[in-house]
């Protein structure tokens, strides 16, 4: 069954058009989950956090260290993506440190937008130094939180500060699941230095399948019986990760289509040749 | 006075004393006086800033219990002599030796009712603490301190559903037990119909792990950083427990995998537990920097997260070296098994 799965995968890695489309239809149904419900009830403690700049700061921050640790386990670009980091992370903190002084101007929502545009930026510039594999984590726990919040707020009676936490925690997850899935691809691109990363991409993610089918299975089956038996902000924890887990598998094993074509014409950068011995050799 | 409650609620401000916190270990917290004091015909409002002395020798007095409480009159003042039980006064024992020459608050409600200088070491368990101006209070106020329950009546006449309040009402207790028996139940039985006996490995680890994350919640007990397990930190724990169970699973399918690719079982083992190192390693380290950046960054609701998430991402890194990582090279070193059924 492992092997017919992962044969169906490789075709269906092939044919890109029908995971965007399938990527996308999933993202249009959860976000018209949420809109077909005409008004959401936040508490009053998730509007202070939101206004109080912390979210999103920490977010920015977690998506850094993302990028550092990715970047330099599977890219094997540790240098750049250490650099990147520690230039965007000053660039934030004097956004951050702005925060009192544009709350004061009522200027709130322009200081969102410049933190949004920070990691923008961010997730363009981790690209621009090959940092791919770091931009794909980020894309997955991005999309498995839109897909899982979309689905879910539009069930939940109250969106509170703890379901916030509990869709954070859904987007850790998917960076793991996906983190772990490319571990098989580094190990694979190891192994065949000489072929494209693309075909590395392609062999160590179908490895990766049964792997990221389980995981998803099993984090449903733990958050079902949270979100049959129990009530209240439980019963939405439950929710999310029955949701979430699933979704962010499927996102991991997603994200193998627009790796293979970024990485089809590259291969694994090696340096050179270790130096022997200095003494010379007669 | 709604002027400085406004300070302190500000994000900023208790930005600044988590900092304050973290950097001067024990915790501190404001708490405003329970009634205002007169002085010079103007009426003032006591903040004090207590601090959470919390160590291995030093019980908090928060969990002593009153064994007798009774008023006494002295030159028209009353007072309420209060007597600890044995844990209660070999605690007050230890924080009155340590903190002689301190000023000990005592709280009811979250607000300071009295404080107390402390002379010395108080070995008897009997402390004496204002009463009052008439005796029905003195009265009222002792029946409290034994009672541990306000003598009268309570109407309510409003319930909202916040983010702070435990989850850990009878009801949903009982709830999360039997959901988390029967969410234990199903990995079971997955776990077992894929990998069989060698999912008992995986299962009891299940176990070693969440015995791992109350030991380290514990560490930050007692270091006074004290997360309480509240939503969020119900939500972080979810979390750690999903990676620790994502995780296991990585590891169990490529075992899976290399024990058909490898001759022998021992071979297909060491191998695996060779490969997946690194990786596990540097899935753990991303957990715990997230985790410690939520703790360093958020406030209130994100520390609590990152700090059980930390936990939890702790007690994983360990169960998998400590237990998965051991067992499976003894049960091949040692015990050289010749089939394991994964």
């Amino acid at each position: 069954m492992a092997n017919d799965l992962a044969a169906y995968y490789e075709k269906l890695i092939d044919r890109p058009g029908a995971v965007y489309a399938f990527a996308a239809l999933l993202a249009v149904v959860g976000i018209a989950a949420t809109a077909l419900k005409a008004e959401h009830a936040v508490t009053d403690g998730l509007v202070a956090l939101l206004l109080s700049g912390d979210l999103l700061y920490g977010l920015f921050v977690i998506m850094l260290i993302v990028l550092v640790v990715v970047g330099a386990r599977v890219d094997d670009r540790p240098g750049k993506s250490i650099a990147l980091t520690l230039g965007v992370l000053a660039a934030g903190s004097i956004v951050r440190l702005l925060l009192p002084f544009a709350r004061s101007i009522d200027w709130l929502g322009e200081w969102n937008g410049v933190m949004l545009g920070i990691m923008i930026i961010t997730l363009y510039l981790s690209l621009r130094v090959g940092a791919r594999f770091a931009v794909m984590a980020m894309g997955c726990a991005l999309y498995t939180m839109i897909v899982t919040a979309g689905m879910t707020f539009g069930l939940v009676e109250r969106i509170s500060v703890s379901s916030i936490l509990a869709l954070m925690a859904v987007g850790v997850l998917a960076v793991v699941m996906a983190f772990l899935g490319y571990s098989q691809v580094r190990s694979q691109m190891e192994a065949a230095r000489r072929e494209p990363v693309g075909h590395s991409v392609r062999t160590g993610m179908s490895r990766a399948t049964s792997f990221l089918f389980l995981a998803g299975l099993a984090i449903f089956l733990i958050a079902v019986p949270l979100a049959v038996v129990t009530d209240g902000p439980l019963r939405d924890y439950g929710l999310l990760m029955m949701i979430g887990g699933p979704v962010g598998a499927l996102a991991a094993m997603m994200s193998a289509a627009p790796l293979v074509a970024m990485t089809q014409n590259v291969r694994l950068e090696t340096g050179a040749p270790a130096r022997r011995g200095s003494r010379r050799q007669r | 006075m709604e002027a400085v409650r406004a300070m302190l609620a500000d994000s900023t401000v208790r930005a600044g004393i988590r900092a304050f916190n973290l950097a001067n270990p024990p915790a501190g917290a404001f708490a405003w006086a329970s009634e205002p004091v007169e002085r010079g015909g103007m009426l003032y409002h006591p903040l004090y800033f207590i601090n959470q002395d919390v160590d291995l020798t030093v019980q908090p007095l928060a969990s002593a219990v009153v064994s007798d409480a009774s008023v006494t009159a002295d030159r028209g003042a009353y007072a309420v002599r209060l007597f600890l039980e044995d844990e209660g006064r070999e605690s007050l024992a230890n924080l009155s030796s340590a903190n002689a020459g301190n000023r000990l608050a005592i709280r009811m409600n979250g607000q300071v009712y009295a404080t107390l200088n402390i002379q010395g070491r108080i070995p008897d368990g009997r402390i004496e603490i204002p009463g009052g101006d008439t005796l029905e209070e003195a009265r009222a106020l002792a029946a409290i301190l034994e009672s541990e329950a306000p003598p009268v009546a309570v109407t309510l006449l409003e319930q909202t559903a916040g983010d702070s309040p435990s989850p850990h009402g009878p009801d949903v207790v009982d709830g999360a037990a039997g959901a988390a028996a029967i969410s234990l139940g199903l990995l079971g039985v997955l776990l077992l119909v894929r990998y069989r006996a060698a999912g008992l490995v995986f299962l009891v680890g299940v176990l070693y792990h969440m015995i791992l994350t109350g030991a380290v919640l514990r560490l930050w007990n007692i270091a006074g950083i004290a997360p309480y397990f509240t939503l969020a930190g119900t939500a972080g724990f979810l979390g750690a427990f999903l990676v620790f169970t994502t995780v296991h699973l990585w590891i169990f399918e490529y075992l899976r995998a290399e024990s058909g690719a490898e001759s022998s079982v021992r071979q297909g083992v060491m191998t695996t537990l060779e490969k997946c190192k690194p990786a596990l390693v540097w899935v753990h380290a991303m957990l715990l920097l997230v985790s410690v950046s939520l703790v360093v960054v958020g406030t209130d609701g994100l520390v609590n997260f990152g700090l059980v998430l930390f936990s939890g991402a702790a007690g994983s890194l360990a169960t998998c070296f400590l237990w998965t990582n051991m067992l499976l090279s003894s049960l091949v070193e040692d015990w050289q098994i010749r089939k394991l059924s994964v």
